[in-house]
């Protein structure tokens, strides 16, 4: 009966479509993720939300598209495809976390005691600033770039749901790195000192904490992983261009705050969220309904639920 | 008021056409009747202008062989309308104010580009100069429709009467026709469309899914996208693939993604996608990398290659200059057409009036009421200046290249 009218009203009730649209969801998920896992830990430590951060996701995005012109798209095949990949985001990621920390040096650190306000607007500054630097570079331009097709393309049907390697390729990716950022958070001294800062900056400082080497190195961190996730989004979807940041940042900030702004696995579980939730608008709905769908997140969370699904826990924020 | 670079063109013309016309000196004895050609010639353009001059000039360069037009001897006056290589509405509408400035210019052959046609319009109207471009494709320029804007046709009208015409079909033809290729010569009854929400694409779509259902197809979805922020095509192939569609069609440019769109195909739907001449390019081979093969567009043009009528002027062409890309283009065919017409409506127009220097008005009604068989076909003018010619080219990505497949007379 409820089936006869889902199909009436133009409703796919196929479960094998559903599958589809959740694997896309989470292939998209993944790069969300990313992305807002550095909003998230720059949040959590000095307060700023940095509108840059979807414009570092972009030059990540060109970076990683010069060097493989530099290395040749072509030698990008059978077993030299790993290898040379992993120079790609080694070298991308050290470039963005500089460029990160950068900014942060630049143009945030002197206003770290300035009213909230001041840093906030520089950021939008700073992202602009961002974008008419790509814009002019030789080689961007306006119109889109074709970004390299260098992942295998095969796929395999898993109960009927078709799953691409590219797709599984961009959660692994993003997994490793999650891990990878959970362990060195967790586990090390310097990921001790970054949960101190974001606890009580003057207390860490009293303790011995270098407070602007650890705040540089959140930038870094989070400025890379959207490096990671710029190279990550070429590969997947093989076209971009220098206003990507705008709109896939903001969709990331939507993850950030639905988790919980400041609460990295928030983040981790927002971006999968936010990814299925576009997946599924545009599978259901339509493509132009997605973005409308996803800000009703951003504003319902906002008004109802602040702070996010898992909440800004002070003591785990870092 | 003529520009230095006008008047050397102009000249060379003059001197190129005296050269070429030499033993027909007895052709003019009654006096001379001027045709102008304004096409881009100089920089990035050179490739599209020249090949379309060259056409014009034969046809010149015959009629003078056989004599003349009615005892007139016939007269070539070029300009280019590319400034810094790139074609220029200003400079445009400057060359077509120097046609109307010369009374022995009784029509003209051009332009090349919509967007000069607009320009230099509203002058030639006022002055009532006929003019034939070989190459223009943008629909307002003639006809009205919703989506027009800034008041076309009218606007580029102010005369009132009809003296703008074209030897070339229209884009709004191209998705009629693409549905009747694809209902019709591929066999495909089912389809998904998507469009780039442009003027161009969105009108292209539409009018394609208008004619895919007319032919008793069904169209199972059809969407926009906002290409400046849109790589995500995946969900809506899902979409396609789940309700079992056996074409795609694309109303869009390769700018707004048409190869992206393609590539991401790969792995989700194995079906034909297709798309107008936005597509036709080779951005589109470049962004749908491996999965390139497989993919229709519609040029609206004649591919004059492969038309019967066409091997005399090919003949002849071969001979006058050559068959190279240098001196033969896709709009060689219609520039001589173009070109052609006017000259025999300047014959009807002299014979109506006592064989003697006829007026622009009376060429311009001639032009209007013009049948002609030509190198690209039957040509007539209707009420707006189009063609009856409603030919449409189709073309196939195979082996990773753009391949000329077959054309159809568009009948809607």
């Amino acid at each position: 009966m409820h089936e006869t009218l889902l199909v009436v009203a133009g409703i796919n009730t196929d479960p094998a479509y559903f599958g589809e649209q959740l694997v896309l969801g989470i292939s998209i998920g993944a790069i969300y993720a990313l992305i807002a896992l550095g909003y998230t830990m720059v949040y959590g430590i000095v307060e700023l939300i940095n509108f840059a951060h979807g414009d570092v996701f972009t030059v990540g995005a060109f970076f990683s598209f010069f060097c493989i012109s530099l290395i040749g798209a072509g030698n990008f095949s059978g077993l030299m495809l790993i290898p040379l990949l992993l120079v790609v985001f080694l070298a991308t990621m050290l470039f963005n976390g500089l460029l990160g920390a950068t900014i942060e040096r630049v143009a945030y650190r002197r206003l770290r005691n300035s009213p909230r306000l001041t840093p906030l607007i520089t950021a939008v500054g700073m992202s602009f600033l961002l974008e008419g630097i790509l814009y002019v570079i030789p080689g961007i331009g306006p119109n889109f770039k074709h970004y390299p097709d260098l992942l295998p393309t095969n796929s395999w049907t898993i109960a009927g749901v078709n799953v691409s390697a590219k797709g599984v390729f961009v959660v692994v990716v993003a997994l490793v790195l999650m891990l990878m950022l959970q362990r060195f958070i967790q586990g090390t001294r310097l990921g001790k000192a970054m949960r101190a800062t974001a606890q009580d900056r003057d207390a860490a400082q009293l303790m011995g904490v270098d407070i602007d080497r650890t705040i540089a190195l959140t930038f870094f961190i989070g400025s890379a992983l959207a490096g990671a996730g710029g190279i990550i989004y070429g590969l997947y979807y093989n076209s971009i261009y220098f206003t990507l940041g705008f709109r896939t940042g903001i969709v990331a900030f939507t993850a950030a705050v639905l988790g919980g702004i400041g609460n990295i696995a928030g983040a981790a579980i927002g971006g999968f969220m936010i990814g299925i939730v576009f997946s599924m608008a545009s599978g259901y709905l339509s493509q132009q309904w997605s973005d409308v769908v996803i800000f009703s997140v951003l504003i319902l969370v906002l008004v109802f639920k602040p702070t996010g699904l898992l909440g800004a826990r002070v003591a785990d924020k870092a | 008021m003529l520009s230095i670079r006008g008047a050397a063109l102009a000249s060379v013309a003059l001197i190129g056409l005296a050269a070429c016309g030499g033993s027909t000196s007895t052709g003019g004895s009654k006096g001379t009747v001027k045709i102008g050609i304004d096409l881009p010639l100089s920089g990035n353009e050179t490739s599209n202008g020249v090949p379309t001059k060259n056409g014009a000039l034969f046809a010149i360069k015959q009629a003078n062989d056989k004599g003349g037009v009615e005892g007139f001897k016939v007269e070539a006056v070029v300009l280019d309308d590319a400034v810094n290589g790139k074609h220029d509405p200003q400079q445009g509408a400057k060359n077509v104010q120097q046609f109307v400035a010369d009374t022995g210019v009784l029509a003209m052959v051009g332009p090349f580009n919509s967007n000069v046609a607009r320009a230099e319009m509203p002058i030639a109207s006022t002055a009532n100069l006929p003019m034939i471009s070989p190459s223009n494709t943008g629909e307002c320029l003639t006809q009205t429709h919703p989506y027009c804007t800034n008041g076309e046709p009218a606007s580029l009208h102010p005369g009132g009467k009809t003296f703008y015409f074209r030897v070339c079909t229209t884009d709004n033809i191209q998705g009629p026709a693409l549905a009747d290729y694809a209902t019709k010569t591929l066999k495909k009854t089912k389809v998904y469309i998507l469009d780039d929400r442009e003027t161009y694409g969105k009108g292209l779509a539409d009018n394609f899914e208008k004619q895919f259902k007319t032919d008793g197809g069904t169209v199972a979805g059809h969407e926009g996208f906002d290409a400046a922020s849109t790589d995500d095509f995946k969900s809506f192939l899902n979409k396609a693939k789940a309700a079992g569609v056996d074409l795609l069609f694309f109303g869009g440019t390769d700018t707004n993604k048409a190869g992206i769109i393609r590539n991401q195909m790969k792995g989700i739907i194995d079906v034909p996608y297709m798309g107008g001449d936005g597509i036709q390019t080779d951005q589109f081979l470049k962004d749908a990398s491996t999965n390139a093969d497989g993919s229709y567009a519609s040029v609206a043009a004649v591919n004059a290659d492969k038309l019967a009528a066409a091997k005399t002027f090919l003949d002849g062409f071969k001979a006058y200059k050559s068959l190279s890309t240098t001196d033969y283009g896709a709009y060689t065919a219609n520039a001589y057409d173009a070109t052609n017409i006017i000259i025999q409506a300047i014959g009807t127009a002299i014979k109506a009036n006592g064989g003697n220097m006829p007026d622009r008005e009376a060429v311009r009604k001639a032009i209007g009421a013009v049948d002609y068989n030509g190198a690209i076909g039957h040509t007539t003018f209707d009420n707006n200046g189009d063609t009856s010619n409603k030919i449409i080219s189709f073309y196939q990505v195979t082996g990773g290249k753009w391949a000329f497949v077959d054309q159809i007379t568009f009948k809607g």
